[in-house]
This record gives structure tokens, sequence and C-alpha cells, in this order.
């Protein structure tokens, strides 16, 4: 038997000093490992991708005139419910510009200040109130997306959905958009999933 | 009396453990506070390079972007809610269906290998002996196995017939394996480990499958038929047909074996979404079949050669669920009939129903709440037909199970990723408190109760660590209380054994460390140190009389609870996608069992049980994706010898090139075992067993599947 099997024994055999010693140990192995070794450039998670969608949404989609009331408004990237984006949406927005306007991102905790927003991200917590959501927004020019399930078959514009292989991909109600006013390019319907809404 | 002291010691036992994990909890909450004030707010460098990501990603088009792949396997049997494998607070892997189709396995049992820390040897053709962290053997009793929630563990002596454990390969969406104990969410029975096998929604099935499979050696032939369609616009459904014709093993010098074995089944499953809230799942299969069998008894009863058993059931299942506002609620309900007519042994006839609420809760980020009831009975019938070797008194018996669960989860600290008050909402959770606890009522030996305390510390998101300690119980099962057995020790000394009444719960105290790192999407590595303490466990044969008349003379024994034990070991697990295209996996864990009889046990050999697990086992996968749709895959499986059932180290080899011709077609081509003509992987036929272990050998596949 080798060396660092024994030492395991041992290490168990003997009451419960050593266990918190070894626990010790491996506290102080995990919370002195640098931060820094641990990050590389190639961890991508699911909420990375989707807020680079979001924002791409807003150059492939053109709004009425009527969705901005002054020149200098900003475009609202609004995320309602738990925000599962993080800082990953702020720094994906960071220093960016749509047709002239300075883009921002709003965290809204009621549903009466999404008419104000040019997107509005529906996040997952909000499954429940799904169709009252969209309900109330279905008068304004606001693109609706979400990654719940059925969010677009519902009376949502775009929804995310997962691939077998863990990739986001999307799907677009084509109808609805054009009902709320928004114009959809032709590029982005190419590669989207054509969902009629039910 | 014993019991009762045994029981008071146990409870100090338990006291201490938890005085134990308070220390331990303590020194957890401290450490990362030290991380905390040396770093201050989070690291200016990482925030800049997760920035330089998500500025290529906005690189590329849409097209491309959706091209990129995420990674993080989810999980469902943890915690019973859908949880990240990082952020899981116990020793889980799962198997996926693409791990399970690459390794060119085609049955439930088999695809177990591909997990860490799980000794599985196959007996014989259609005999498999399965555990986790050890105390593997024909009577491993100790895993809590489950097809989408519906238990399958055997009530008459708490393993599982593997043989009937089956579905269409194809549907299997993910087998969940948690080592250790599970028994606060799932109960009884969930000490050594929980397998969770999760089939596809019937979304996932539509359309047409024809599967065939074609081998040499054991597994001959199966053939499954599928279809998939909708059931209005809310609705999915699906029905299976499958065959399954299997050879027999071989013995040591390569004799037929006797113990070919065919399983016919078909089945079911519908998804109905009947409102926007509530999702409805029905599902059933049945099956029918016959395995043969040689008997080698060591005395003076004959051998017995192709010795049929007709095996058949059915099961019929209905979940259904509500998604709340903060959480959800689920109520499941099932029937499950099998039915086994044994030659040698007792006809037997057993029937589960069971019913489950369980409602999840979270009011709010930092703390979720499970509570749940449950109710089952348990109904079986046991005959003997014409070979006096086992009965069960009473014949017929009639038990009710009650159980209760609770489990909270609370944040006790959390870090926000940078100190901005926009963001405050998404802050992550740096350390995790998990309390719950099972209380069940069972008719064998009344309260049991089973809690567990878990603590899970995510520094960040690329390690995450987490310690746990937690009480299982093994109840008594038909055998251990009302059974009898009479076979031989030897040529001239009979055994009589005797199910006891006084038979009680067999106890664990689980400890246990795990270590994830997930250094990207394309490299995870596992690490898990346990240590379980086993009190009252049982003792097979306690001799309590001995009779010289009539001849031959005879030892009467019954079951005891008169066995202490330890069990440590260590699991590892490395995945590492080096390329896109090929995918590597390792894993080895080691097991060492101490079991020691108690000064009172009169036990013949139960200490011997330590050598029926492997000491090390390792595996190594590598899964390479060709161009023009080609496949090449190989695994590497080492096993331990096993001193106590005499049978040596393997080392297995498995080739397989897969072919995807058209988007309809797929096509593998495979060997298993190239290294060896053939081995036994669990005993080479010690006296006193009077199934006879046989051998496996190498074997040449020919698969296709088609889509319509």
């Amino acid at each position: 038997m080798s060396f660092h099997i024994k030492f395991f024994r041992v290490l168990l055999r003997t009451q419960w000093l050593p266990r918190v010693l070894m626990l010790l140990f491996m506290c102080g192995w995990i919370a002195f490992t640098p931060l820094s070794h641990a990050q590389t450039d190639e961890e991508i998670e699911e909420y990375q991708i989707k807020a680079v969608y979001l924002f791409n949404f807003a150059n492939f989609f053109t709004w009425p005139s009527t969705a901005f009331q002054y020149n200098a408004q900003p475009f609202r990237i609004c995320v309602l419910g738990n925000d599962p984006f993080g800082i990953d949406l702020d720094l994906v927005i960071e220093d960016e510009e749509v047709e002239g306007r300075e883009v921002v991102v709003q965290r809204i905790p009621t549903l009466r200040k999404s008419v104000r927003c040019q997107i509005l991200f529906v996040s997952q917590s909000e499954r429940a109130k799904k169709t009252t959501i969209l309900n109330y927004v279905r008068p304004y020019p606001i693109l609706t997306v979400g990654d719940m399930e059925e969010f677009a078959t519902r009376g949502g514009m775009v929804e995310f959905f997962n691939s077998a292989s863990n990739e986001v991909r999307f799907s677009i109600a084509p109808e609805t958009v054009k009902k709320g006013g928004l114009i959809a390019s032709s590029n982005l319907l190419e590669i989207a999933k054509i969902i009629r809404p039910r | 009396m014993v019991a009762k002291i045994m029981i008071k010691k146990n409870r100090i036992h338990f006291l201490f453990r938890v005085f134990q994990l308070a220390i331990l909890s303590v020194l957890l909450i401290i450490a990362p506070l030290t991380q905390a004030a040396v770093e201050g707010p989070r690291d200016k460098a990482a925030l800049k390079k997760r920035a330089a990501l998500l500025k290529k990603l906005k690189k590329l088009n849409l097209k491309q972007l959706s091209t990129i792949q995420f990674f993080n396997p989810e999980a469902t049997s943890a915690s019973r809610t859908k949880r990240k494998l990082m952020d899981t607070a116990s020793a889980l892997f799962v198997i996926s269906s693409e791990d399970i189709r690459r390794a060119g396995i085609t049955s439930i049992p088999e695809a177990l290998r591909l997990a860490p820390g799980v000794q599985v040897a196959r007996v014989y053709s259609s005999r498999w002996a399965i555990s986790a962290r050890g105390l593997n053997g024909l009577m491993s009793s100790k895993l809590l196995v489950m097809i989408d929630g519906r238990t399958i563990y055997s009530g008459f002596n708490s393993t599982v017939y593997w043989d009937v454990q089956n579905t269409l390969i194809e549907d299997i969406d993910r087998i969940e394996v948690i080592r250790g104990p599970g028994a606060s969410l799932w109960g009884a029975n969930a000490v050594n480990g929980i397998i969770n096998i999760i089939t596809k929604k019937s979304k996932q099935t539509q359309g047409n499958l024809i599967t065939t499979y074609l081998g040499t050696t054991e597994e001959q032939a199966v053939v499954g038929i599928q279809h998939g369609g909708k059931i209005g616009s809310h609705g999915h459904y699906r029905v299976y047909g499958k065959f399954s014709e299997h050879d027999s093993f071989v013995d040591s010098q390569g004799q037929d074996a006797n113990d070919n074995w065919q399983m016919k089944r078909g089945g079911f499953r519908t998804d109905l979404d009947i409102s926007k809230l509530d999702n409805v799942t029905i599902q059933g299969d049945i099956y029918d079949g016959f395995k043969k069998q040689t008997y080698l008894h060591p005395g003076k009863i004959p051998e017995v050669r192709n010795a049929h058993t007709y095996i058949s059931g059915f099961n019929l299942l209905a979940r259904w669920q509500r998604n709340l506002t903060n959480g959800d609620i689920i109520m499941q309900s099932y029937y499950d009939l099998t039915e086994r007519q044994w030659t040698v042994f007792q006809n037997e006839t057993r029937s589960i129903y069971d019913i489950d609420f369980q409602h999840r809760w979270q009011p709010n980020v930092k703390q979720e709440f499970i509570w749940g009831l449950g109710f089952r009975h348990l109904y079986d019938e046991n005959k003997d037909e014409f070979m006096p070797i086992t009965r069960t008194i009473p014949e017929k018996r009639e038990d009710n199970l009650f159980s209760a669960f609770v489990q909270a989860e609370f944040t006790l600290l959390s870090n926000s990723p940078i100190s901005s008050k926009k963001i405050a909402q998404s802050e992550e959770k740096l350390l995790r408190l998990t309390l719950g606890s099972k209380f069940e009522h069972n008719d064998y030996t009344g309260f049991e109760y089973q809690p567990t305390i878990r603590l899970l510390w995510t520094p960040n998101a690329q390690h995450s660590a987490w310690a746990a300690i937690s009480r299982a119980v093994r109840v008594p099962s038909r055998m251990d209380q009302d059974n009898e057995f009479h076979g031989w020790f030897g040529k001239d000394l009979r055994f009589t054994l005797l199910g006891n009444h006084d038979f009680e719960s067999e106890i664990m105290i689980a400890h246990e460390l795990g270590y994830r790192f997930n250094l990207s999407n394309r490299f995870l590595f596992d690490a898990n140190i346990f240590y379980n303490e086993y009190d009252r466990a049982r003792t097979l044969f306690e001799q309590v009389d001995f009779q010289l008349s009539p001849p031959p003379p005879t030892v009467i024994t019954t079951y005891g609870n008169n066995m202490t034990g330890e069990v440590y070991g260590l699991e590892l697990l490395a995945q590492w996608q080096t390329t896109k295209n090929w995918r590597l996996v390792a894993t080895y864990n080691y097991v060492d069992i101490h079991l020691h009889h108690l000064p009172i046990s009169k036990d013949i050999g139960g200490e011997g049980e330590e050598g029926d697990t492997p000491h090390h086992q390792a595996s190594l996968r590598s899964l390479l994706t060709l161009p023009n749709n080609w496949e090449f895959d190989t695994a590497l499986y080492y096993v331990d010898n096993l001193p106590n059932q005499k049978s040596p180290n393997y080392t297995r080899f498995d080739v397989r090139l897969g072919w995807q011709p058209r988007k309809d077609l797929s096509l593998s081509l495979g060997a298993r075992n190239m290294f060896d003509n053939q081995h036994p992987e669990y005993g080479i036929g010690a006296s006193g067993n009077t199934d006879i272990p046989f051998e496996t050998q190498r074997t040449f596949y020919l698969q296709a599947n088609y889509r319509f």
C-alpha cells in the first residue's frame, strides 16, 4: 500500500481533531488559490451569450419614431424580474450607441416602468406572470424577449431556447413583432426559427 | 436490551457529530471571510477579462453566435430541483445520453460503469451486483434506484433486479448518479447512493425510430421501434416496443453457462400542458420475459441447469406539476407490479402503490424551502412451488410507509460582482447552508429520521467546495425478517437461514467533502473524499443452533445487526475537452472497507464482505469526432481484484466506430473487452454460493438507428 493511502487511513482512524485539520487544510487550499489563476477567456456562460444577443437585437430591429419621446432619450434595455445577466449585460453595452442614442440597462422592479423600454427581457422568475406582462406591454413598441418555454407562442416576440448541444438559439414570432409596430431585419428572420402565436 | 443500548450509543454519537459539524461550519465561514477581507471588491483584472470575452462575442455575427457552446450540466435529483453542477453540495455525476451512445452501451446497469465511485460487476448474463461507495455484492442493499421518480429496488431484499429495468436506451435523457446518502430528501435506502434514470420528454422523441443491435456472444439482438406524435396543440406522446435476446455467459472452461435470457417490453409516455401553469405526465411500461440460470450446489441437492425464471410486470405513473410564482408543486403517484416465477426459488408477486406530494417555495433569492409528504403501500405474495429451498412466512404481507421531509437552504454570505447598486439583485451566493431531514414511519421498525447538513461554498465561478454530514438508514426488507433459506456450507454441512423479526435498520453516518474546479467550459475536475460509519450493519449468518439429527448436521442461523464498519474512499473525475472534436474523461476511485463484528456476534464470515468491493477502479474514455460524421471512441476500464470472491482484477477495453451517413441514419461498429477472451467480474463460484458466477467474453457488435 502506497504512502498516501496509509496517511489517509491514519488521518481517518484517529478521532475528530485530524478531520478538522484536514478540512482546515482543504479550506486553506481553496481560499488562497489565486482568482486570476482560474479565470480564463475560454469560459462562456449561457447568459453571456444571451446578453450579446440582446444587444445585437437593437441593431436588427427597427423601432417606430414614436418609441422615443425626445432626441437625447437613451436606448433602454430592461430586465424584468430576477436578473440572470449580472454584470455581463452592463459590460456588453458599455460605450455602445444605437442610432446615435446611448444604450442603458435598467432593472425594473415593476411592470409599470416597462413602457419606456425599447427591449424588455422577461426573466424566468416571471414565468407565472407571463401573460399579464405581455398583455400589458402589447400597445407599446417594445421588443419582448424571454427564455421561458412558450414565450413566443404566448405573445412574446423573441424566445431564446437552448439546442441539445448547449448553444443558444432563438425563435421569432413575426406577427407579434409586426403588431408591436417593429420591423425585424430579413437577416434576422433567416436565422431565427419562425413561430406563430397561438 | 442490546438494541436499546446501541440506539442510545448512536444518539450520543449523532449529537457528537452535530457538535463536530458546528465547529466545521465556523471554520468554513472564517475561511472565505479572510479572502473577502484580503481582496475587497471583486478583482478588477477578472472583470477586464470578462469584458474582453464579451467583446469577442460581440464581434461574431448572429450565425456564429448561435454556434457558441456554453457549459454546465444540470441535475434534478441532487436537490429535487434543478441546479447547476457547480452549485450542488453532493457527489453528483451526470451520465448523458451522448455518453451512453458513444460508449456503445445498450443497457442501464452497464451504463453505470461510466460514473466514478460506482461498483458494477456482472455476475452472470442477467445479473449484476451494483453499489456505490463500497459494500457491493449479490445482496448489496443500500442503493436507491429510480426511473422517472419511480422506485425500483425490490421490497424483498432491497436489491435491484436489473434484468427488468430497461427502456429504449435512446430514450434515456440522462442518468444522475449521486454517491453518498440522499436520504433526507429521498428516504429509506438512499444510503450509499442514488441513481435517478430520467427519460426524455415525449416532445424530444417525436417521429419514428427503428433501432437494431446485433452482436456476438452475450448480447445477440436488440430491436426497438418507437413512434412519437402530438396530442392536440398542447401535448406530445410516444409509444415504444423493444425486444432483446441475450445469450449465455461461459464458465472458465469456455462451456456454455445456460443463463441466456429474453425480454419483451413496451411502453408509452405522454406529456400534456393542460394550462399555462400545469404540466401532466402519464407514462407506463409493460414487460415479459424469461431468464435461465444454473445452480450448482455444493451439498446434496442435485445441480439445476436450465432453470427458467419467468418475469413479467407493469407500471403506471402520473405526475402533475404546477408552477407557482415562487416555486412549484409536484404531485406524483404510481403503481408498479412485478412477478417472478422461479423454478428453484419461490414465486413472488409484489406491488407498490405510491403517492407523493412536494412543494418548493422560494420566498426570495436567499432562501429556499422544499417539503413533502408521501405514502407507500407495499404488497407481496411468496409461494414456494416444488423445491424446498426457501419460503417466506407469512406468505402474504402488506406494509404501509408514511413519510415527510423538509429541507431549507439559506444563503449565509453573498457578494456582489462589483459594488454597484444597479446589480444588487444579481449578487452571487457565496456560502450556502442546507438543512433537512426525512421522517418516516414503516411497519418494520417504526419511526426513522434521516437528517443532513450541507455547506456549499462557491467563491467564484471556477471553484466550489462542499461538506456534508448525513444520517441514513436501510430499513429491513421482507427477506431480513420473514425469509427462510436452506443451503449448504460445503458438502456435509447444511444451513438453515431464518429471518429475524428483531432485525433493525442499518444505520450510516456519512461525512463527505467535495471540491469542483471548472477551469473553463473545457475542463472540469471533481474530487470527493468520504468517511462512512455503519452501525447495526447486517450480519448474514448469526448462528443460533446446531442440529446433528436428522443428518446431515445443520447450522441454524439468522440475520443480525451485529456489525459496525467504516468505509472511506476517494473519488476523482476529470473531463477535458481538448479540442472541439476530442473529449477525454478520466475517473479514479479508491475504497477501503473495514467491518467489525460486535463481541456478541456469532456470525460466520460477515467481515469477508470487505473483500467483495474492489479497492481501485479507474477508467479513461476518449471521444473523438472525425470529419464527415465519423466518430471514434475508446474506453478503458480497470477494476481491482475481489479477494473474497477470488476474482482477479481485469482491464476492459472497448472501441467504437460510429458513422452517420445521412441525417436519418446512424451506424456503429464496435468491440467490447478487446484485451482478453473472457474474464469473470464477480466470483469464481466460491462454495456456499448457490449462484455460480460466469465469465463475460469479447464481443463485436453492429448497431443501426433509423429515424423517419
